[in-house]
């Protein structure tokens, strides 16, 4: 199985920390307007321990999810494991592909990483934070072999 | 009908897109004229001018309909359905024969005045999976025969002016439902929710009948009102049930060689053409009731079904006892034949500790709202409680229904999952109409190696995604295993 490069690290945390502050900034605006003003004590303990697990998951979770995440490429599969607290495990037969593509967002531009979402007759599949040279490549490979298999059914419905 | 024939839509197209939008101009115009009436010079003025941009935007509705309908039009060749529409925007869309997965004819009352039929075909691809293709209006005749050159088109070969191929039914390999299977398919068809709603209005009215006609001061007026409101919501019970039976006169369904054909309706008769080759799935279905009464009902799945509202209930075969529905499986769709028989492998015991968690969260939220309730309105504090208390013994009892029938069943060529907690849904899927599978794993599953999943089926919407309960880590490889044969 294949694992990220530190590239990838930086992104999650990034990602992380940006979802954190947004929630933060709820929090902060409850306890402003509403918690503190009403004396609302319960709300304020309630708000403190969201905040701090908030702050915990952005601090920890990225690394969780960097040390779970690996996919394997074979000529038969493509496998990927990610997660946190669960693990998510996706297996796509290559046959079942019809079309590759990749996907680069503003915070992947940053860290030069991209997604390589694969499309199955079923939905589709992300493989994020690849290197951007490594998902060219593996969108590449991947439309290549896909190509060859389908010529290969073709050849075998003429026959 | 034949090969590289250029037609277009039946003309009657254009009077029923058009019609009802014409008298609902001509209406607002009328209302409009009243105003001008009595109001000459003044408001009237300018709802005349409005009149005249409505009738306008109508004249411009009909000419754009006879335009499209003059413009558009369709060829089938041996192997190709081309749409060509050469209006503002030139556009044209060639289909696969070989890729088309239902081809369904339909007649409403309007239709029949004309004797057209309409014919709706869906492809067998993910992108346009939740709605039809194609829809042709053509005469009743041409119809049938176009529906035949979708269907053997493809295959043949010989010459341009060969007549379409009439469908030989395979003998034995037809089933025609009969009143009483109509009627008790409604009854076994009410969920859950329509039973605790009837008993729980039927439960109110007594009440209030039997308080109505204790107390003299409510009098006759109330108790009728009460018994009115019974009255009007048994007929609404009544006639949901009818409506399946008004629905499904006529059903029959039929298998000739690599097709299979269903037909229903009274008034509006449906006839769907289904290549076996196109159809990914079954899905064995039971209500409560069924459950209790012993009956399966079975539906297809394939890309077509089910992405049309009326189509969304459509069945293969009417709730009917096991040995029945095994006997028309083996019939009618061989290629399932046996696979009701796969052992059913229940999920481990272990669950009850994957829950343990969910249960804590549940405790700790329900105890920070009720507190918060009692800190803000102390003497509501109760209602929470009473609240988190009633919804927890209910969810203790649906996750035990959902325990005793949830289910994998892991066979040579097919597997199954079944899903559910008092109702019940059994799908029978080939391992190589898998598209891709899912799995999921929390710290307790690991350790207990039990993992849950997904797999994801080329179907509408409702269908495409089917839960894998929990199973064996191992279970989860052998399907992998057996994904590409």
């Amino acid at each position: 199985m294949e694992k990220l490069s530190k590239r990838a690290l930086g992104c999650m945390y990034t990602a992380s920390i940006i979802g954190a502050v947004i929630l933060l900034g709820i929090i902060a605006a409850l306890n402003i307007f509403v918690f503190f003003p009403y004396g609302v004590t319960v709300g304020k303990i309630i708000s403190l321990v969201i905040a701090i697990i908030v702050v915990a998951n952005a601090a920890i979770s990225p690394i969780f999810r960097y040390h779970r995440y690996s996919y394997s490429i074979t000529d038969e599969f493509i496998d990927l494991r990610e997660g946190y607290i669960f693990v998510e495990r996706n297996i796509v037969p290559i046959e079942r592909l019809h079309k590759m593509e990749t996907q680069r967002g503003p915070i992947d531009r940053m860290f030069k990483v991209a997604k390589v979402i694969v499309t199955t007759a079923g939905g589709d599949v992300v493989l994020r934070f690849l290197d951007e040279e490594k998902a060219d490549f593996i969108a590449e490979n991947l439309g290549r072999r896909v190509n060859r298999i389908a010529a290969e059914q073709r050849e075998s419905n003429e026959n | 009908m034949k090969i590289n024939q250029r037609f277009r839509n039946h003309f009657s197209v254009v009077i029923t897109n058009t019609v009802p939008t014409v008298i609902g101009i001509w209406l607002v115009l009328n209302l409009d004229l009243l105003g001008e009436a009595e109001d000459v010079g003044g408001i009237g003025a300018s709802i005349g001018w409005t009149s005249l941009i409505v009738a306008g935007v109508a004249v411009l509705y009909v000419i754009f309909s006879l335009i499209n309908w003059a413009k558009t039009y369709f060829t089938v060749t041996e192997d190709m359905l081309i749409v060509e529409r050469n209006t503002l925007i030139k556009r044209k869309n060639t289909i696969a024969l070989k890729n088309i997965s239902n081809v369904n004819l339909e007649q409403g009352l309007l239709s029949m005045l004309f004797d057209t039929c309409r014919v709706k075909l869906d492809t067998n691809t993910l992108s346009t999976a939740n709605e039809t293709d194609v829809t042709i209006v053509l005469k009743r005749q041409d119809a049938e025969e176009l529906r035949q050159l979708l269907l053997h088109g493809a295959e043949k070969t010989d010459g341009d002016e060969q007549p379409a191929k009439n469908v030989v039914f395979d003998e034995g390999k037809s089933f025609e439902v009969n009143t009483r299977d109509i009627i008790a398919n409604g009854f076994f068809s009410l969920s859950f929710s329509v039973i605790i709603i009837f008993l729980g209005a039927a439960a109110f009215g007594i009440s209030m009948l039997s308080e109505a006609l204790k107390d003299p001061e409510m009098g006759m007026g109330d108790a009728i009102s009460v018994f009115l409101s019974l009255t009007v919501f048994a007929v609404g019970l009544i006639w949901s049930m009818a409506k399946k039976f008004i629905d499904y006169v006529d059903f029959r369904v039929e298998r000739a060689e690599d097709k299979v054909y269903l037909s229903y309706g009274l008034l509006k008769k449906v006839t769907y053409s289904i290549p076996v080759s196109k159809i990914n799935a079954i899905l064995i279905k039971q209500t409560l009731l069924a459950r209790i009464g012993g009956r399966y009902m079975v539906e297809i799945v394939n890309v077509g079904m089910g992405d049309d509202d009326h189509e969304a209930r459509t069945f293969f075969l009417p709730y009917s006892k096991m040995e029945r529905i095994k006997d028309l499986i083996s019939r009618l769709l061989p290629e399932f034949d046996g696979c009701i028989e796969m052992e059913e492998e229940r999920q481990s015991r272990s669950i009850w500790l994957i829950y343990l968690p969910k249960v804590l969260i549940y405790l700790a939220v329900s105890a920070a709202v009720t507190a918060l309730v009692y800190e803000l309105w102390r003497d509501y504090a109760i209602i929470p409680l009473i609240g988190f208390a009633v919804l927890g013994i209910f969810l203790l009892i649906v996750k035990t229904a959902v325990y005793g029938t949830r289910s994998v069943s892991l066979g040579e060529k097919m597997i199954s999952i079944t899903d559910g907690a008092f109702s019940k849904k059994r799908l029978f899927v080939g391992y190589g109409k898998i598209q891709y599978i899912e799995s999921s794993q929390d710290p307790i599953a690991k350790r207990c190696k039990i993992a849950k999943g997904s797999l994801h089926l080329l179907a509408s919407a409702a269908n495409q995604t089917w839960r894998i309960p929990y199973t064996k880590e191992e279970n989860i490889e052998y399907i992998k295993n057996k994904l590409i044969g």
